[in-house]
């Protein structure tokens, strides 16, 4: 059905090129404004600055006749719009005149004269008050035998909104130029011509006038038009006009909006009589009808659903810049950016996993007092979210961290009876189970390990923690056991790399231990330690024991045990265990009888011993200094914390880049201090086996100087 | 102030909302300009602009309140440049004739409040809400090119339109596109080019108590508009662009029908000259949730009956009662 109306309607485009018998003027039939109204959208004939107003696919057939049937026009447009400032058009135009040579013998060639066009037209709406546009036009041009066919033009036009609103009217002024370029030898005239808009009155009454100056450069003529119409509703209008030839018209349209598949539907009609205009041509009844049918989604709709599958987008995009951050560890960026997540996406069905990761990138940057306000804030918001035990844990790991156990016992009762059933479960069992190893509580710490499998990711950690809780208990064959669980799996990240160090050495101690000692073992595994690891310096003494406590059966072993000793003060020179380095090799020379040199290096241990590591000034000064930079630490992390709830503005954006700096020194100062720290718990466990030493060291120096004065005398036995 | 308080408090911004530290920044004699005050203010603070025409795309800015001298005579001039206002979350404006922008206020994924302006002659929503849960009330929203209020993809289940005006404008007065869920009430729908409610099938709209009345259509068929709403004439003060005021006469059909038994359409206009609240000017607080029966207002007294809105199954017969 809408096929055959669509042929209908092309069948009358292309059979009425019905005759024309009027005075012939060869500018005119392209300035007639029969149809080619300024105001109107696709007028793109006259000026393709227009087209750009038309919000909906529009489709227009106008036709204009006399009732003698001896003139005719036909057209019909199509307007498409793209975007929201791009608009296409295209046109068929049928003109045609057969006139009677016999009463126009001035005129040229044959009866008949044709100048159809297609044209195709663009519109671009550089600001909302202007428009561009340009039509390409082929011309089917007979000019009554003589003339060429298929000639190519081009016009361009403009259209300006200077005034748009309900009180002084909606005013529209158009201007274009007509084959502003035309094929060459194409002989049409160059046209100049503006027109003039205006709807106001609350839109109750419309006005319009047209000027032309056709033939510009050539024979100039002039030519007007202008008229009224009164909307006795939104839907009706009644009106008149005068065309340019001169005719009075009567006006009637009328809309109507959503008739089936035709959103918006517009009849235009103008009638008039030859009789009454100043040339009375003898064609009679004059009218023309105009329909315009607007289909299809709107400007409106097709920009609002590209905006909404932006928008859509937009929060995971989000999302993923931001989780990008945090994975290049820039905590403090992808705080800002998962809390803008979580502020500006509040029904985003990530915003609970968000708030989890800007609880996290805060945690890295130790911030942990806001890190768990953020934690404790996503419980409320986001209580029926999978991430719920997830914030738990979160809560329970700071407390772990800050030593605070009954802070720890109580988010860890929450996991465990609320979300026994969470995959977060066994992390929970593991960070609890450390949390009572380092209070000393070993059964409670075995039994949340003990129940870690070997799937987990926690498995080798707690298999090192339950080794040291057997250590602890004395029970030196299961921790064999959990240390050689550690070594034999396959290490994925450097922590992991570490964990077996460790492990290598606290075996390694655990067969030095045992009865009778697995000293060669015990030796391999001291060697597997890296240089370069933290626990290298306990290794390598160790490695020196083992050679000292099998030396009386092979005296060579002394050299071996000076070697790592060597070893310890070439790559960890600030090690702590160099006095105990320093009392083994006492020992290998005075098995060498060495007397001199093993006075001097027990001598050596009891200056480290009396030295220490740390003044007790160097402490206090660091301490104080630690404290002065972090002082205004709660204040930095409370301010970035609600800067992070903050969407970044111009002005938030500036807070953000003031208290950057800030960010930095407490970070810097921590960072020194947290080394600091390191070392001071060492001087604390050297503290511990300073008595040791001492009196190891004291008893071997008198041994070795007893040994120096029977060397004097003659004497070799010590 | 308050409804940004405890907005922010939802969000855990408990620090952000201290009112001890809120100021207010006066436009023109604090800042030259909206914008340049928005580059002085902070979460609760307020920017108060005097009546005046100001020739700006304002973009709000989260938690602050930017409050209008007049709606009448404080006017924003979007220049056609793009949004006149481009909302922000939790961001607050009223006060104002937005005009003459792209869309008259753009929310995109935000949750702005928007109350007691006249939003008129923009070029193409009026509000243009995208996934986004404004607070839409109070408003005149006139003669702009497209929608009244377009709602994309908005899913505002606690969030409620109420107590607009909406007249005249380029297509529906309210089209509620896309997958979602939206609450009208109390609002008046005249004159609209298409409908007065046109919503999409993916989207679950609640219509109660509105006045839908001389849109080309009143809805279509997926607006579930029951028997609470109205197709009277409201009988403005006046519709006339030259005088615009949608506020309702004392005779009006409209006052005390809306949910909660208060006016449909505009009421107690807390910026708006007490003049044209000719009805309910007893009321304090535009914010305040419009439960109580001891709020209705003497002068309801029209039955229900006669200007019910047609079901949506009776809509094509486009008939417009006019019952008073």
């Amino acid at each position: 059905m809408k096929t055959a109306r669509y042929a209908a309607l092309a069948a009358i485009v292309l059979l009425s090129g019905n005759a024309l018998a009027l005075n012939y003027s060869k500018t005119r039939y392209q300035q007639t404004d029969y149809f080619g109204d300024f105001g109107t959208n696709t007028a793109s004939f006259i000026n393709p600055g227009n087209i750009t107003d038309a919000d909906q696919t529009e489709v227009m057939f106008g036709m204009y006749s006399t009732v003698n049937g001896k003139a005719g026009l036909e057209y019909v447009s199509g307007v498409f719009p793209i975007g929201y400032n791009h608009t296409i058009g295209a046109s068929v135009f049928i003109n045609g005149a057969t006139v009677d040579q016999n009463n126009n013998s001035t005129l040229p060639g044959s009866g008949t004269w044709r100048k159809d066009a297609i044209l195709l037209g663009y519109g671009y709406r550089v600001f909302h008050w202007l428009t561009l546009g340009a039509n390409l036009q082929v011309l089917n041009f007979n000019n009554f035998g003589d003339g060429k066919t298929y000639p190519i033009a081009a016009d361009v036009g403009l259209l300006l909104n200077p005034i748009q609103d309900s009180k002084t009217g909606f005013l529209k002024v158009g201007a274009s130029v007509q084959n502003a370029y035309q094929q060459p030898g194409f002989d049409n005239t160059m046209n100049a011509n503006m027109g003039v808009d205006w709807l106001g009155l609350d839109r109750t009454l419309g006005a319009r006038a047209e000027f032309s100056m056709i033939d510009i450069g050539g024979q100039a003529q002039n030519a007007y038009a202008f008229g009224a119409r009164y909307f006795l509703s939104p839907n009706v209008a009644l009106g008149g006009k005068v065309t340019r030839e001169g005719f009075p018209m009567l006006s009637f349209s009328g809309n109507a909006q959503r008739l089936a598949i035709i959103r918006y539907f517009e009849i235009e009609l103008d009638v008039s009589h030859d009789g009454i205009s100043w040339a009375d041509e003898k064609r009679g009844l004059l009218w023309n009808v105009k329909l315009t049918g607007r289909f299809g989604p709107t400007r409106e709709e097709v920009q609002g659903s590209k905006r909404y599958t932006r928008l859509i987008r937009e929060p995971e995009e989000a999302f993923q810049a931001a989780m990008k951050l945090y994975l290049q560890r820039r905590f403090l960026e992808s705080a800002y950016s998962f809390g803008r997540v979580v502020v500006k996406y509040p029904t985003y069905r990530k915003a609970d996993i968000a708030s989890y990761y800007q609880g996290k990138s805060l945690e890295n940057m130790e911030m942990n007092a806001v890190a768990k306000k953020v934690y404790q804030t996503g419980i409320q918001n986001y209580d029926a979210s999978a991430y719920v035990p997830r914030y738990y844990y979160q809560l329970l790991n700071i407390a772990y961290k800050e030593g605070n156990w009954s802070e720890a016992q109580t988010q860890y009762n929450i996991i465990a009876t609320q979300y026994k059933s969470s995959d977060i479960k066994s992390d929970a069992d593991y960070v609890m189970g450390q949390a009572y190893f380092a209070q000393g509580k070993n059964s409670e710490s075995r039994q949340l390990l003990e129940g870690i499998g070997k799937d987990d990711a926690n498995y080798g950690y707690a298999q090192y923690t339950l080794g040291q809780v057997a250590t602890r208990e004395g029970k030196l064959d299961e921790a064999q056991q959990r240390f050689e669980a550690v070594l034999t799996r396959q290490p994925r990240n450097k922590s992991e790399k570490d964990l077996q160090e460790a492990a290598a050495v606290r075996l390694g101690h655990v067969l030095y231990s045992l009865t009778p000692p697995q000293l060669t073992k015990a030796l391999d595994l001291y060697k597997q330690v890296p240089s370069n690891s933290q626990y290298y310096d306990e290794a390598q003494l160790a490695a020196a024991w083992c050679f000292v406590r099998n030396a009386g059966a092979n005296p060579k072993f002394w050299e071996d045990a000076n070697k790592h000793i060597d070893n310890i003060e070439k790559n960890v020179p600030t090690s702590i265990l160099i006095p105990e380095g320093h009392l083994v090799k006492g020992y290998s020379q005075l098995s060498r009888k060495d007397c001199g040199n093993a006075v001097k290096s027990f001598q050596t241990v009891q200056q480290l011993i009396g030295k220490g590591f740390l003044t007790e000034e160097e402490i206090k000064k660091k301490t104080d200094d630690y404290h002065t930079a972090t002082a205004d630490s709660s204040e930095v992390q409370e301010k970035v914390y609600q800067l992070s709830l903050q969407l970044p503005s111009e002005r938030v954006l500036d807070k953000r880049a003031a208290v950057a700096p800030n960010i930095e020194r407490i970070a810097n100062a921590k960072e020194d201090f947290f080394k600091f720290q390191d070392i001071m718990n060492k001087q604390k466990k050297f503290e511990k086996d300073k008595a040791r030493l001492d009196k190891d060291a004291t008893y071997a120096l008198a041994t070795a100087k007893n040994c120096l004065e029977k060397a004097g005398s003659g004497t070799t036995d010590f | 102030m308050k409804h940004s308080v405890s907005l922010g408090l939802a969000l855990g911004l408990v620090g952000l909302t201290s009112a001890v530290f809120a100021k207010t920044i006066v436009v023109p004699t604090q800042a030259p300009s909206i914008r340049e005050a928005f580059r002085q203010v902070d979460y609760g603070d307020t920017i108060f602009v005097k009546s005046g025409v100001y020739n700006e795309n304002v973009k709000l800015n989260q938690g602050v309140v930017l409050a209008g001298e007049n709606p009448s005579t404080t006017i924003i001039d979007g220049g056609r440049r793009g949004p006149t206002v481009l909302g922000e979350a939790q961001g607050e404006i009223y006060g104002f004739t937005i005009r003459n922008g792209i869309d008259g206020i753009l929310c995109e994924n935000t949750t702005p409040k928007i109350h007691d302006n006249i939003i008129m002659d923009n070029h193409g929503a009026g509000i243009g809400a995208y996934i986004s849960q404004p607070h839409i009330k109070n408003n005149m929203i006139f003669g702009n090119r497209w929608s009244g209020i377009l709602l994309y993809g908005v899913n505002a289940q606690n969030v409620w339109i109420e107590n607009n005006v909406i007249v005249r404008n380029g297509y529906s007065g309210i089209s509620a596109l896309g997958p979602g869920r939206v609450n009208l009430r109390n609002n008046i729908l005249v004159g609209n080019h298409e409908y007065g409610v046109f919503v999409d099938q993916e989207m679950d709209v609640r219509i109660n108590n509105n006045n839908i009345y001389h849109n080309y259509y009143p809805f279509n068929k997926y607006a579930k508009v029951n028997k609470t709403n109205l197709s009277l004439d409201p009988l403005f003060l006046s519709a006339s662009p030259f005088s615009l005021n949608l506020y309702c006469q004392k005779e009006s059909p409209m006052l005390g029908r809306g949910e909660g038994k208060v006016d449909i359409g505009l009421y107690n206009g807390v910026s708006l000259p007490e003049e044209s609240s000719s009805s309910s000017s007893s009321r304090s607080s535009s914010y305040s949730e419009p439960t109580s029966s001891a709020d209705t207002p003497a002068s309801a007294g029209t039955t229900s009956g006669g200007g019910d809105v047609k079901s949506p199954d009776s809509q094509k017969s486009k008939s417009k009662k006019t019952s008073k």
